[in-house]
């Protein structure tokens, strides 16, 4: 399990719609990285903690993420702790944290396609303007072609090896090797995209024209209450900036 | 190829994505430490087939892709990618791909000499772009204080290996090109 790999469940921000993570993952992040005292860090720290309980997500993918960046974290870190007091240091260091648990939190909670799907809705009012549609369709068929063209790239080595092709030894043939799979890689793809482009115009398919969906998100009362709670949150946080 | 309609034009700006995607795999150890990666291969060939503006939509989506967390980059993916070092790298590749494209469009007839210097223009600019970004995330960021020329003395080591790719792209770049005319 990497970091920033979808976690399988089915807790609380899990049912959640994407457009609800994706709001609170903005605002919390912007909270996180304008919020200047320590005591605030380790506030928005212990709430990851709690968002990572809600989302049934195992603490060992807390440290997977901190493992990850480790050395982006110590250096952050240790840097600070030479040019300002220690106190300054561990505020870096905790931002620096917090935001990555926060991302860590919501790619394991949402699947990579139904966040793009959520980036569609929240970006739909804008429709007129951009081809936000478009783009939607071009980030799918993009995750669909890497399966596709992965299998192509193997059987291209498999064929190049039967042809006397190394991709061992010295780095020289490995590099030639390497290289007698790019031109029919290339050659092999652009045909096939070709062809998937008029296989969608056959079934119907026409940029700019509205289409359905499989399936559709499904915003429910927990959705808004969560986001009303983080507006609350941020209530919160400016009055307490007043305060302290 | 001339000739694309809306729906083809989708698709391969879809493809080239994937392809920068495949391209972070693709890898040798050059001189040790120095992995060869086909990913500027990759941007070379985007800009010079789709052009300016669908190469650089093409860079945009495998960033976005990567961002919102599919682990396209070459250690992964998500939002935090933007705290690390590399990612100015792939930020140099969206321009480098739009550039690579308004120069191919100038180029006329490929040939090594002329892939050759539009390679060189897109590795620049690549660097054009890291650099910068690794000084400010240093600077703003991580509060840790590298001077320019640091950096760049620092870089030395990968320009001469992308110098040996850049050769590599121009002799491969105009086979690819002449192959796919007629598709």
């Amino acid at each position: 399990m990497n970091y920033g790999t979808y976690y399988p469940g089915d807790s609380f921000w899990h049912q959640r719609d994407p457009r609800t993570k994706l709001m609170v993952l903005v605002v919390a992040a912007l909270l996180v990285i304008l919020e200047g005292r320590l005591g605030g860090q380790l506030f928005f720290f212990s709430l990851n903690l709690i968002l990572f309980r809600t989302a049934h997500l195992p603490p060992v993918r807390a440290w997977k993420t901190v493992k990850a960046f480790r050395w982006l974290l110590l250096l952050t870190f240790l840097v600070n702790l030479v040019f300002n007091p220690p106190g300054v240091a561990i505020l870096y260091f905790l931002r620096l944290l917090n935001l990555l648990l926060l991302s860590s939190w919501m790619l394991g909670t949402a699947e990579p396609l139904t966040l793009i799907q959520g980036i569609e809705r929240l970006f739909h009012p804008l429709g007129r303007r951009l081809p936000v549609a478009e783009g939607a369709m071009v980030l799918g068929l993009s995750l669909s072609f890497f399966p596709l063209l992965i299998q192509e790239a193997n059987e291209i080595a498999i064929a190049q090896r039967a042809r006397g092709v190394t991709f061992k030894k010295q780095w020289w043939k490995r590099m030639t090797g390497l290289l007698a799979m790019v031109v029919p890689l290339f050659v092999n793809a652009i045909r096939r995209s070709l062809e998937v482009a008029q296989a969608m115009e056959v079934r119907g398919y026409r940029p700019g024209e509205p289409r359905g969906s499989l399936y559709e998100l499904n915003w429910v009362a927990a959705d808004t209450w969560s986001l009303l709670t983080t507006g609350a949150l941020v209530a919160c946080w400016l009055a307490s900036r007043r305060l302290f | 190829m001339e000739q694309k309609n809306r729906t083809e034009r989708i698709v391969l700006i879809a493809l080239f994505s994937t392809l920068t995607w495949i391209g972070a795999y693709l890898r040798i150890e050059f001189i040790p430490p120095i992995p060869f990666t086909l990913q500027t291969l990759m941007v070379v060939m985007a800009g010079l087939i789709l052009g300016p503006r669908d190469a650089f939509l093409s860079q945009g989506v495998y960033l976005l892709l990567g961002l919102s967390g599919v682990p396209v980059f070459t250690q992964g993916g998500g939002p935090g990618y933007i705290l690390r070092p590399t990612f100015g790298f792939l930020l140099g590749f969206v321009l480098a791909a739009a550039a690579v494209g308004w120069l191919g469009r100038l180029m006329g007839k490929p040939s090594f000499g002329k892939c050759l210097g539009i390679a060189l223009a897109g590795m620049g600019i690549i660097y054009l772009v890291a650099i910068p970004y690794i000084y400010l995330l240093n600077q703003l960021v991580l509060k840790t204080p590298v001077s320019f020329t640091q950096l760049t003395v620092g870089m030395v080591p990968f320009m001469l290996g992308d110098l040996l790719k850049s050769l590599v792209i121009a002799g491969v770049t105009p086979t690819i090109l002449l192959r796919i005319r007629d598709l």
